[in-house]
């Protein structure tokens, strides 16, 4: 017998080598095959969900905002909120629809009129209560300020500069009311800001899409109306236009925050400035590397918000 | 002719040494990790004199005024201070300058919000009692200027240059022991001596 020649019997320890039953085969490709499948289709499911909330039409968010049942606008803010953050071309499309914000911004101009009239009304009605209950009241105005707000943000995200006009009347207003007033002036200002940024990425929209939005300003700055007048500044906004020199641009009125009483307002209005260039702009930004930290500094309560 | 018992003790016997070589590796990977670790802890704290001993210095009542002032030593206690009122509105003013590259940049804040001395003086809040510096704010101020100024180098026409006092003070924060900083500063030197050129 040859003692060299190699031994066929496994060695002591090991398995018997066998060929794969149907069993091992199902259980190493089907199962893991099957809970790959259902993954997947959970993803899918829930794509085509959210792309269907994206797919809605500006209309529908204009006519579900303006429900009388809080729960149904507020339900569409969110979705509102969720769609005009995404970078989807849908989104986008939103984003860049003119008629959209101009409608959105009639009713942020409505709402905060009538906010400020509230207000005003309601600090009246308040004079003769104590300061704990004077904080305390305020609260039934949160719902109508949680609104102007919301308006406020989602404007910023536009591509078009219509909503401008009117945060820079927000950003304005006289602050002595109350707290809240500040909040939302600083809310403005960087609103403005944001807005400023979105407004520079115009030019890298599709061309088809700045063509209808350029379309659809000229048509719209047609007229003797506030609207048509916030069409007619956004225009100056658009690539190759320019706003340099007039009182009403955003960078002229910002500057007017220089003089503000609030510090940090005006260190905000030093970042929105970076977004919204222009002569005066400039000059405002020189003065506010001088300041003084003159002022009083806005410390925002519950009540406030 | 080998037996089935001694090549298995020769399996087990380089099993166990490839186990000890493996071993000796992880150990030098942790001991290199660690020693860097260790290399680039934060540095010591500051050992200058805190500034609330400086005013006994300043005040010399002997003498009337101006005399009474001793003026080098107000200086002094002034480059130990934190800034201003208002640095948080300029600063952010003078970021939004450089990053437009005007011409119209205030040099001198500049270099004051490079100073990480006066940075971490500025953050400064009492929380519970106790004075807190918020150090990453701080830090997160030079980074930004830094950027800040490579920006502004960047859009400056053929002739536009950083002043000196600045690049000396990029440079020593080339230097500094904080990676981030060390790493940020070198790439705005490079910026400016690229744009120089």
């Amino acid at each position: 017998m040859n003692e060299n020649l190699p031994s066929h019997e496994p060695a002591r320890g090991l398995p018997p080598v066998a060929p794969p039953s149907g069993r091992f085969l199902v259980e190493l490709f089907v199962k893991p095959g099957l809970i790959v499948m259902v993954v997947v289709g959970f993803l899918l499911l829930f794509n085509y969900m959210t792309s269907s909330i994206t797919n809605q039409s500006s209309k529908y968010y204009l006519s579900r905002l303006d429900s009388d049942n809080s729960d149904i606008r507020w339900r569409t803010a969110s979705d509102l909120a969720q769609v005009l953050l995404r970078n989807e071309p849908d989104s986008i499309k939103l984003k860049a629809n003119v008629e959209f914000a101009l409608e959105l911004t009639e009713r942020l101009k409505t709402a905060h009129d009538d906010l400020v009239a509230a207000e005003a009304a309601h600090l009246q009605k308040i004079e003769k209560l104590s300061a704990e209950e004077q904080k305390l009241s305020w609260r039934k105005l949160r719902s109508a300020r949680d609104h102007v707000s919301f308006l406020m943000s989602s404007l910023s995200c536009f591509h078009v500069a219509v909503a401008a006009p009117v945060l820079c009347d927000i950003a304005q207003q006289d602050a002595r009311v109350q707290g809240g007033v500040a909040l939302r002036k600083r809310q403005a200002v960087l609103a403005l800001a944001k807005l400023g940024e979105n407004v520079r990425q115009f030019g890298k929209l599709k061309p088809e899409l700045q063509v209808l939005a350029a379309e659809q300003l000229n048509q719209e700055a047609a007229g003797n109306t506030s609207r048509a007048g916030w069409a007619r500044l956004a225009g100056r906004y658009l690539p190759g236009a320019s706003p340099a020199g007039s009182d009403l641009a955003v960078d002229a009125r910002l500057s007017t925050l220089t003089m503000a009483d609030d510090p940090f307002l005006r260190t905000l209005t030093a970042l929105s400035l970076s977004t919204w260039p222009g002569p005066q702009g400039h000059a405002a930004l020189v003065l506010l590397t001088r300041d003084d930290g003159h002022g009083q500094l806005i410390r925002l309560e519950e009540a406030d918000y | 002719m080998t037996t089935p018992i001694s090549s298995s003790a020769a399996a087990e016997r380089g099993l166990v040494l490839r186990g000890l070589f493996l071993l000796a590796l992880v150990s030098g990977i942790a001991i290199a990790v660690i020693a860097l670790l260790v290399r680039s802890a934060p540095p010591q704290a500051n050992n200058q004199p805190k500034v609330e001993s400086y005013p006994p210095v300043v005040l010399t009542p002997q003498a009337a005024f101006p005399a009474a002032v001793p003026w080098l030593g107000l200086y002094e206690v002034s480059e130990r201070m934190p800034s201003a009122p208002g640095w948080q509105t300029r600063y952010t003013a003078t970021r939004v300058l450089a990053e437009l590259g005007s011409a119209d940049l205030p040099w001198y804040l500049v270099h004051e919000m490079l100073d990480e001395q006066r940075q971490l003086r500025n953050f400064r809040e009492v929380k519970d009692g106790r004075l807190v510096v918020d150090e990453p704010a701080a830090r997160e101020t030079v980074l930004s200027t830094l950027r800040a100024i490579a920006t502004w180098q960047s859009k400056q026409p053929t002739g536009g240059a950083v002043p000196a006092d600045i690049q000396a003070a990029v440079v020593e924060l080339a230097q500094s022991p904080i990676i981030q900083v060390k790493v940020e500063a070198e790439k705005t030197r490079q910026a400016i001596a690229a744009d120089t050129r």
